[in-house]
């Protein structure tokens, strides 16, 4: 097979988009910094990948980058999924002189497709997430224009009554990914499809977390220390995924024996499951750092 | 005439994103002052906030004529009454005009409340101290805002009274800018020595 031709970089303005684009996003993101938690409505374009393969976080992200940053790319915690390769491969492409990174603390803006990186982000760090559905309230309400009323008057009492139907069907609230969270006491956003355990790193956090949905043209933000509420009665707390098995043992990351963080379950070709960390690069940098903790671990 | 080669600085995307990753910063997180001057090529803060944001898709409103001929033309925005402006441009060290109604945003389009921009001078470090809490603050954080006359901060109050209703500041003195989203709380707390 031919090798592929390397498209020179000039033949597009930086960061892809025209600049009366990048001016439309960056307004939108402004307002929806200025909101937290509020969807702003803008022009999604067409993008050269196909609406629903993270189309929003990468108009978001291109009118973020200047040509002095480091970005980094996550697929369900890993930097080397084709989607994620293939973005950063992009962003390397249409944005000259953007550093293409795999390490979290070296990047300024990380691209991510429903995980957060284990470790927590500073505060010159942000995070920019790809966004399949945004509106939390589409479960119990159809209309769209009816949904804005009630995020309008943060009227979620049939968001709170599916919650409760659930416990009374299943005595559990049967919601593991896209969990609603609420954002500074009144709007209620859909976090993306990142899983419960991520849900309270939005909370309070240094860096500043931005949502971008292509198809459905919305960007949302939950800025640096701010409340970021998943809802739940005040007699069943929210919780995470658990990782014990059925021993009541935390599982250990099979390849760098953390205990602390989200686990991949991995099936062998035999049956045999395994467990991995889901963020790549915080495994392998947990690897690195403690190799004579993990073997001793792997002893006992 | 103008040719490509002198376009002001403030105009040339490669500082306008500059411009504007300082001013998502400062409003992600009100009460921190970012310096633009690297940026502005010697342009006051303020012009350059409004060429980071502006372009022909949206409406200025300009009520005390602050604006040149030239700025206009380069910033390609729509001249506009203050009720529809999206962005409003004003001098801060004078009293907010009584006639002065921005939009606030409706109940369903909050993001449809003004940006107003706010000229003032010695922002950060003197005049009017404010203490600030709210989203983008870790507890609160103190803020002097410079020139700015206190009645700008008791009609902000009345303009963002029913949140998500309300308008945004961005307060710029020659170089520097904060901005204070119509989530942050303000006290006042007098003036700087």
């Amino acid at each position: 097979m031919r090798a592929r031709r390397r498209r020179k970089p000039a033949s597009y303005g930086f960061g892809f988009l025209d600049e009366n684009a990048k001016k439309e996003l960056r307004r939108a993101l402004l307002k929806a910094v200025a909101i937290p938690g509020h969807q702003v409505p803008y022009a999604s374009r067409e993008m050269p990948i196909a609406r629903g393969f993270g189309t929003g976080g990468l108009q978001v992200t291109l009118a973020l980058l200047g040509d002095d940053d480091t970005v980094k790319v996550i697929d369900q915690g890993s930097d080397v999924s084709v989607n994620a390769a293939n973005l950063r491969k992009f962003f390397a492409l249409v944005c000259p002189g953007v550093q293409e990174t795999t390490r979290t603390t070296e990047a300024t803006v990380i691209q991510t497709r429903h995980r957060i990186p284990e470790q927590r982000l500073r505060d010159d760090q942000i995070l920019v997430f790809q966004v399949p559905y945004p509106d939390a309230l589409v479960v119990v309400e159809p209309n769209a224009a009816k949904r804005r009323e009630m995020h309008g008057a943060a009227n979620y009492a049939r968001l709170w009554t599916k919650l409760y139907e659930d416990m009374v069907a299943f005595d559990e609230i049967t919601i593991s990914h896209r969990y609603p969270t609420r954002i500074a006491r009144h709007y209620v956003i859909d976090p993306s499809p990142i899983p419960r355990w991520d849900v309270p790193k939005l909370h309070m956090a240094d860096c500043l977390y931005l949502f971008g949905a292509g198809r459905e043209k919305r960007i949302y933000a939950v800025p640096p220390h701010t409340p970021a509420e998943p809802l739940s009665f005040s007699d069943v707390p929210f919780r995470v995924e658990d990782f014990n098995d059925e021993h009541g043992h935390r599982r250990a990351c099979a390849h760098c024996g953390a205990t602390d963080t989200f686990l991949d379950e991995l099936l062998g070709a035999d049956g045999t499951k395994a467990y991995q960390c889901s963020d790549i690069d915080h495994c392998t940098q947990t690897a690195k750092a403690e190799p004579c903790e993990r073997s001793s671990k792997s002893a006992a | 005439m103008t040719t490509a080669l002198d376009v002001p600085a403030i105009y040339r995307p490669k500082h306008q994103q500059r411009l504007f990753r300082q001013l998502l910063d400062c409003m992600a997180r009100p009460g921190s002052v970012a310096d633009l001057a690297a940026w502005t090529g010697g342009a006051p803060a303020a012009l350059a906030v409004l060429a980071a944001l502006c372009d022909s898709e949206v409406s200025l409103a300009d009520p005390q004529r602050l604006l040149t001929g030239g700025d206009w033309d380069f910033l390609e925005c729509r001249q506009s009454p203050v009720a529809q402006a999206r962005f409003i441009f004003v001098d801060g060290t004078t009293a907010p005009a009584a006639d002065l109604e921005p939009a606030l945003g409706a109940l369903t389009t909050p993001e449809q409340g003004a940006t107003i921009v706010i000229r003032v001078s010695g922002l950060g470090t003197t005049g009017q101290k404010v203490r600030l809490s709210g989203p983008g603050i870790a507890a609160q954080c103190e803020l002097g805002l410079g020139t700015l006359h206190p009645g700008w901060l008791d009609q902000r109050a009345v303009w963002c009274r029913f949140f998500p209703l309300g308008v945004d500041l961005v307060v710029c003195d020659e170089s520097r800018v904060a901005a204070l989203p119509r989530t942050t709380r303000v006290t006042q707390m007098g003036m700087h020595r």
